[in-house]
């Protein structure tokens, strides 16, 4: 387990580095100039030369990308050319209006999906079953932002609910309105979740109760509820388990594009600023952030599994 | 012959209609982008089937016509994710050693950056546009196919005959196309179809950022940041292309989904 | 008798106050459309910058007021030579800056020096041009300011009411005035949270005694118009200060607890030509452009009605306006002639590109509806390219790398920019220079009026643009604000009177 621990850590380490390289060298391709492409407006080659230096594009790639690793390493992502302001400061403010939504939205999603997939397993070919499942089914297929758009339509404008729509100005200072403008945001991420996730559970829980040892169980004499509580659930818990730290990273590509519906001034919406403002270091950072997050959540999972697992050997 | 899953016939039926939607498209006398001065006309007026949006545009030449761009768009994106990911994933499996190591170290790195990732990042680079989102949502696809080709090559790979083939003195071309390649077929075209939902909604997420289609093509994606704008004063033109997105989904997801039941071994004669 | 005195003084404050009965304290919050990269105007362009802090944090000699008029500000009055060459102000006194430092005139001096070196890199402050005609700046003593220029110049007094004349402290560095700038207004800049809003604060030592009435003022970064509308509702914002979609406007309408408000502003939708390249340096081709536009279709279509039609670069609310709505009106059959005698017809039809810039509401969706109407005709092929603003900056803007597109020209008085044969538009008339140049040094206002007319005139019959209409002026406030500025005509959206209940 040791051993297999840090060879997965090894590896991890060197997918991070990979991607730093992807998000430097895609860097490299801009076509023409990058600061002058920043400049835009009248700007003069002295200008060009000013901002240039700035950057630090004057230097060779290779310099230029230890340089940036160096400050990545430190947590230093560098300065922001829109705001002036260093990148990581950014990037932390918005973390903390992204990641709440991606945690309570994954919490509440767990909590609608678990027993809702147990119920339709252990009921499997009812009606019950089928209607979970096609509630699921309508769920994963249809875009997550287009539901938030509906539950705005429905919410907002048809029931009138007095809620607000937009994150509020000083953030989680304002607490009741922060949480307020969260509602219907964290319903519409966790929707698309729990549909994703009932249908994992339901088959997790379908394959383990057509295992032996069930039968083994029921021949004992055990009660049905006891066979679900001791022996199903806690086998099916392990693929839930692992399958939740993956769906991290969905929720949070998924809560990007979330926010732009109900105006959240989340990581979304600072990457599409950064894009329009061609501030090529802000997005780089962006992008590195997030994949960051997905490669560590994949290491959780197959540490994870890894732990649970007893079926697994990793010497 | 066994008998084909309910998933397998709807998901052809449903993509049947989208093809339907696409041949309508091209021989409907409506242009999409032409303005009328009958503007956010509810569905059921005469002339226009799903009504109009705030510039007097047809809803239903519009639907259509995002049929055909998110075909466009996720043929070439599944294209360029199953060549290249057909490739690396041979590669790896045939070749085995430390090649394959890297290459999976690789692939894992890439599969760290999701379409929506990629797609800012080529946005920022390029212009944002239908080319750089039908690039990214390719590029993301890669790892996915890379997996099931290895793991098909790998299991094709230990078989007797094709011990038996390369004995014969057959060259690893050969022995790819005509023994490799038709065993790992289903599960590739399995994928193809589950990577052709994922492309849908990629792109029409992407076009609802900004950053894919461009107009005047009509993309679900950008119809439904347009109509959001005026959704109180109709909710129609937000409704349709949605839904249009949700069944174009649906079919490609049953599809896959019916695709691997029947090919299943396990599950034949079931 | 000495007694009466404070009873009658009491019960005068009290008249006062049941009459005006305007209150004191609270706070608004403010939607505009886009966040500025900076907060100077001496420094960064930008219109969502002089929206925020003119008038409100900045201050300069005199301003213009939500009527357009220009009216008195740090300069409490000024006179202005027969020989139109020397303007003379007499500054306020007392004006403090939000740091507590006394305003003075060597800080006008400082200001104005700087602002008119040409060297602008050394300078860091826009659009010299403007100030090209001031020969010398003097202050004979601490309360006067005199200007003395090169030749007369009918726009100077506009000149100084624009956004890069506003004034700050002397000695402040200019980094520190992008990000937190300092000025004589009667609100100090609190905050700038990034990517959501900016928060000003009452300044408590405002040298007008009893305003501002509000305590904070919060203007709220919000592009979008539905998320603008559901703030409204909500209760997050309480004015949409302008570019309320028009759909908006009329569910807004509807509702009690809102005012809609509209009016003139100077903001044209100007569907620019190259006019120096092919085939757009042919004017048979430019009017047939023109005549093959229905602006009222696009006025009732895109804009649901709002917006006013034009015929050339003004709009109805500024001085010396000519109405030339329905010159070049829509006649496709005349379009198609033209087009036919430039050599595009059916068979052979003019191709070209259309440039929308992504940001603009208005002006993306007037652009489609236009691009829709010039394919309709039969021998135009016209497709859209939608970039971001700062792309079409680059391309459109600096380098004139199009062949038509559409913006908002939002600035007063800007008919100027067709004078100008390097501005975009490559529009190089030396007649047209010339009634521009006639217009700016005209002895009075008629005749000054007079050249700016005949220069409207010869714009609209060289169809140099295609000037589609006046933006509407259109925002909405809740109905506890009290006092809203009525007009669009100043650059800022000045807060100092307002109030809530």
């Amino acid at each position: 387990m040791f051993a297999y621990t840090i060879r997965r850590l090894g590896f991890a380490l060197v997918t991070l580095w990979l991607a730093t390289l992807l998000v430097f060298g895609a860097m490299l391709l801009i076509p023409g100039n990058p600061a002058q492409a920043i400049l835009g407006i009248e700007a003069t080659p002295e200008d060009v030369a000013a901002l240039e230096a700035r950057l630090g594009l004057d230097r060779p790639p290779l310099e230029r990308y230890l340089n940036w690793l160096g400050g990545v390493l430190r947590g230093d992502l560098g300065q922001s050319i829109r705001y002036e302001t260093p990148i990581a400061e950014l990037i932390v403010a918005r973390l903390g209006i992204t990641l709440p939504i991606v945690l309570i939205s994954l919490f509440l999603a767990t909590l609608w999906a678990v027993p809702l997939g147990v119920l339709a397993a252990r009921r499997a070919g009812s009606l019950v079953d089928l209607g979970v499942s096609m509630a699921s089914l309508v769920g994963i297929v249809l875009p997550s932002f287009w539901v938030g758009l509906m539950f705005i339509y429905i919410f907002i404008v048809w029931l009138k609910l007095p809620l607000p729509t937009s994150f509020p100005i000083g953030g989680w200072a304002n607490l009741e309105r922060a949480l307020a403008a969260l509602v219907l945001p964290v319903l519409t991420v966790a929707l698309a979740s729990a549909a994703f996730l009932v249908r994992l559970v339901r088959g997790s829980v379908l394959e383990v109760l057509s295992q032996d040892f069930i039968r083994t169980a029921r021949a004992k004499g055990l009660l049905e509820r006891q066979v679900l509580y001791k022996h199903a659930l806690r086998n099916a818990a392990l693929p839930v388990v692992t399958v939740l730290g993956l769906e991290f990273a969905n929720l949070l590509i998924a809560t990007v594009v979330v926010e732009t519906v109900f105006g959240i001034p989340g990581l979304g919406s600072l990457s599409l600023t950064a894009i329009s403002a061609r501030d090529y270091p802000l997005v780089q950072g962006v992008v590195l952030v997030i994949a960051a997050f997905i490669v560590l959540m994949n290491l959780w999972v197959d540490l994870l599994y890894a732990l649970l697992d007893p079926r697994v050997s990793y010497a | 012959m066994p008998k084909l899953p309910l998933s397998l016939r709807l998901g052809a039926f449903l993509i049947l209609c989208l093809l339907l939607m696409v041949l309508a498209s091209a021989l409907s006398p409506t242009d999409p982008n032409a303005t009328t001065p009958s503007r956010l006309a509810p569905p059921l007026t005469q002339g226009h089937p799903l009504g109009t949006d705030i510039l007097g545009r047809d809803t239903l030449a519009r639907v259509l016509a995002g049929a055909q761009n998110a075909l466009y768009v996720g043929l070439i994106a599944v294209g360029i994710g199953l060549s290249l990911g057909l490739f690396l994933g041979v590669l790896a499996g045939y070749v085995g050693g430390w090649l394959d190591q890297v290459l999976s170290v690789f692939l894992e790195a890439l599969y760290a950056l999701p379409a929506l990732l990629l797609a800012l990042l080529l946005a920022a680079i390029f212009q944002p546009g239908v080319t750089t989102s039908m690039v990214a949502i390719g590029l993301a696809a890669v790892p996915a196919f890379a997996r099931v080709a290895r793991a098909g090559v790998l299991s094709v790979k230990a078989l007797p005959y094709i011990e038996a083939a390369r004995a014969l003195g057959m060259g690893h071309g050969r022995i790819m196309l005509r023994h490799v390649l038709p065993n790992i077929l289903g599960p590739l075209v399995v994928q193809a179809s589950l990577a052709f939902a994922v492309a849908i909604l990629a792109e029409a997420a992407l076009s609802y950022l900004g950053l894919g289609t461009q107009p005047p093509n009509p993309s679900w994606g950008r119809m439904l940041r347009e109509a959001q704008s005026y959704q109180e004063l109709t909710p129609y033109p937000v409704v349709f292309p949605g839904l249009a997105i949700g069944l174009a989904v649906l079919g490609f997801n049953l599809l896959g989904d019916g695709l691997r039941d029947y090919l299943d071994p396990r599950k034949k004669g079931q | 008798m000495k007694r009466w005195f404070p009873i009658v003084g009491l019960v005068l404050v009290a008249l006062a106050g049941w009459g005006l009965a305007q209150q004191r304290g609270g706070a608004i919050t403010i939607a505009i459309q886009t966040e500025p990269a900076a907060w100077d105007p001496t420094q960064v362009a930008g219109a969502d910058i002089s929206r925020v802090v003119y008038d409100n944090v900045l201050q300069g000699l005199v301003k213009r007021n939500p009527k357009g008029e220009i009216v008195p500000s740090l300069a409490t009055r000024w006179t202005v030579s027969d020989s139109g060459l020397t303007y003379t102000f007499t500054l306020r006194q007392g004006v403090k800056f939000h740091d507590g430092s006394d305003f003075t005139a060597q800080d006008v001096l400082a200001k104005f020096n700087r602002a008119r070196n040409p060297d602008t890199r050394a300078s860091g402050h826009l659009r010299p041009d403007l100030y090209r005609d001031i020969a010398n700046i003097t202050s004979p003593n601490p309360n006067t300011v005199v200007f003395n220029l090169r030749q007369p110049n009918n726009d100077f007094l506009f000149i100084l009411s624009r956004p890069e004349s506003l004034i700050g402290p002397r000695n402040r560095s200019l980094a520190e005035q992008r990000t937190q700038p300092i000025g004589t207004g009667p609100f100090r800049f609190a905050g700038w949270e990034r990517g959501v809003a900016v928060r000003l604060e009452r300044n408590p030592n405002y040298y007008l005694q009893g305003l501002p009435y509000l305590d904070r003022v919060n203007f709220r970064f919000l592009g979008d118009g539905d998320a603008q509308l559901a703030g409204l509702r909500a209760g997050d914002l309480d004015v949409i200060a302008y570019s309320l979609l028009p759909e908006n406007a009329v569910v807004l309408s509807r509702d009690n607890n809102f005012r809609v408000f509209s009016g003139t502003a100077t903001a044209e939708a100007v569907a620019g030509f190259n006019n120096s390249r092919p085939p757009f340096n042919d004017v048979r081709v430019r009017r047939a452009i023109t005549l093959a536009t229905n602006k009222d279709e696009l006025i009732q279509g895109a804009m649901l009605g709002y917006g006013t039609k034009i015929g050339s670069m003004r709009s109805p609310g500024e001085a010396c306006y000519v109405d030339l709505s329905n010159f070049n009106a829509y006649n496709p059959d005349e379009a198609r002639r033209l087009l036919a005698e430039a050599g595009f017809t059916n068979q052979n039809p003019l191709r070209f590109t259309f440039n929308l810039a992504a940001e603009f509401p208005y002006e993306r969706r007037i652009g489609e509806a236009m691009v829709a109407q010039l394919n309709r005709l039969g021998p135009l092929q016209v497709s859209i390219q939608v970039t971001d603003f700062n792309t079409w900056i680059q391309r459109v803007f600096t380098q004139a790398d199009y062949a038509m597109t559409i913006i908002g020209h939002v600035e007063a008085n800007d008919i100027g920019n067709y004078a100008n044969p390097r501005y975009y538009w490559r529009y190089n008339s030396p007649r047209f220079q010339q009634l521009f140049t006639q217009y700016l040094r005209a002895p009075n206002q008629t005749k000054a009026c007079e050249a700016l007319a005949a220069a409207q005139r010869l714009l609209a019959e060289d169809a140099a643009g295609v000037w589609v209409m006046s933006l509407p002026a259109l925002g909405a406030h809740r109905a506890r604000v009290q006092n809203w500025p009525e007009g669009f005509l100043s650059p800022g959206i000045s807060v100092a009177e307002v109030w809530v209940r």
